[in-house]
């Protein structure tokens, strides 16, 4: 039977440990709603560049665009994929990261050869990745709290000049969807090189638009396609940020709940072997007293 | 109503950030790469490329005024559709904030740059130029 004052000592680290998981859930929570905030913005934004994106794809006849490049002739062997993996700045967010991270690692080896370069976003990721074989570029260090679209520009750009130079073939995106606040889900999203076939999954469109309302392009169809191209990447990191930023807040703060409640129930199970163990101790000393007295 | 011309189309300006403006308006000014173009209701179905520059509209009358970042228009009989980086009204530039991109715009282009980083510095030269042209303009 353990001392009372061994039982209280634990009732009291766990007590601060439990002040330190409340203190983290509640902040997790206020982030988690601007983040939700920027979601909400975003998500319908995301779908009207699709749709904008299909509608002028679908009007006009074949456009020749260096982001639909598959690069067929190139020998399979000498392809390099690129990933970009989004995780979280900081820990204690449960499954969060290392989800993401396994969801890259199935990925890499999906990859017909081992040619795949690492772009890492957040903190978690870069520490889980500095103890695999694969290769990171090290130079490409992003946060992931508090999205910009000016950071969403800069990571977004980085990744389509390599891949125009053709240092890069195949370049994805793996971060957390939050498709609602219990299910987040590590996701992989193909960005380069596009697929229009792609697109008119996602979308469910079946159909072609007829071919006679023909849309008109200013100046060209050329140059609306370049510049529409160049803000995609862009927001579509965009999206991804928010997203996997929002996910990372909701993952924190279902954590940091469940490790309040787990720390409550082992106060209630800890404060019933206190008091048994302090009437224990007390049935004792009455025993001893009255053996005590009666030997007398 | 087939026959009565409609008097408004239906402006929605969006940005990753907010939904800026969405409403019924009667005329919209824009800046594309090919200069100012003028939309009116029942304009012909067109995608466009918009400059980082000004861009107004009419509302009951009234003209609006605000900054529009790099983006693109998408154009039918009903409605006209702005995506872009930024939309910002008169009020909410930050003056001092594009006075100093202006600078930094200003500084690199002085030096040795390569194509890209040209187009980019003189992308940021255009925007902080509109932003503060904007800034000065008042709506209502």
């Amino acid at each position: 039977m353990p001392k009372t004052g061994e039982i209280k000592a634990r009732m009291n680290s766990i007590g601060q440990i439990q002040k330190v998981t409340k203190a983290m859930k509640v902040v997790s929570a206020s982030k988690l709603k601007r983040a939700r905030d920027q979601l909400t913005e975003v998500t319908p934004f995301f779908e009207d560049i699709e749709e904008v994106l299909i509608e002028i794809l679908s009007h006009s006849a074949e456009i020749v665009n260096p982001v639909f490049d598959k690069r067929a002739g190139k020998d399979p062997e000498e392809r390099t994929s690129a990933i970009l993996v989004m995780t979280g700045d900081k820990g204690l967010s449960g499954g969060y990261d290392s989800n993401v991270c396994k969801r890259v690692e199935q990925l890499i080896k999906e990859q017909p050869n081992g040619n795949v370069e690492v772009l890492i976003c957040g903190r978690m990721g870069r520490e889980y990745f500095r103890k695999t074989p694969y290769k990171v570029d090290e130079d490409y260090i992003y946060p992931l709290r508090e999205p910009t679209l000016i950071r969403a520009r800069e990571m977004g750009e980085v990744l389509w000049d390599r891949f125009k130079e053709e240092r890069y073939d195949d370049v994805y995106i793996v971060y957390t969807k939050m498709k609602s606040a219990l299910s987040l889900e590590p996701t992989v999203m193909k960005l380069l090189p596009m697929d229009i076939s792609d697109f008119r999954e996602r979308l469910a469109i079946t159909e072609m638009k007829p071919a006679d309302d023909m849309m008109k392009f200013e100046p060209s169809p050329e140059a609306v396609f370049n510049v529409i191209i160049k803000k995609y990447m862009t927001w579509v990191t965009y999206n991804c940020l928010v997203q996997a930023y929002t996910s990372e807040q909701s993952a924190r703060m279902t954590a940091m709940e469940s490790a309040t409640d787990n720390a409550e129930e082992m106060l209630e199970k800890l404060n019933l072997d206190y008091n048994r163990a302090r009437q224990a101790a007390i049935t004792q000393e009455i025993t001893e007293i009255i053996g005590g007295a009666s030997a007398l | 109503m087939a026959n009565v011309e409609a008097k408004t189309t239906y402006l929605v300006i969006r940005t990753p950030e907010k939904s800026f403006y969405e409403g019924p308006v009667e005329e919209v000014l824009l800046e594309t790469p090919e200069g100012q173009i003028g939309i009116l209701p029942g304009h012909m179905v067109m995608a466009a490329a918009v400059t980082a520059g000004s861009m107004s509209f009419k509302v009951k009358g009234k003209w609006l005024n605000a900054f529009l970042s790099e983006g693109f228009v998408e154009i039918d009989q009903y409605k006209v559709a702005i995506l872009a980086d930024t939309a910002e009204w008169p009020e909410e530039i930050d003056v001092n904030r594009a006075r100093r991109a202006e600078e930094r715009a200003r500084e690199r282009l002085q030096g040795q740059l390569s194509h890209e980083e040209y187009i980019r510095s003189r992308a940021a030269l255009q925007r902080a130029f509109a932003r503060l042209k904007v800034s000065n303009m008042k709506n209502g």
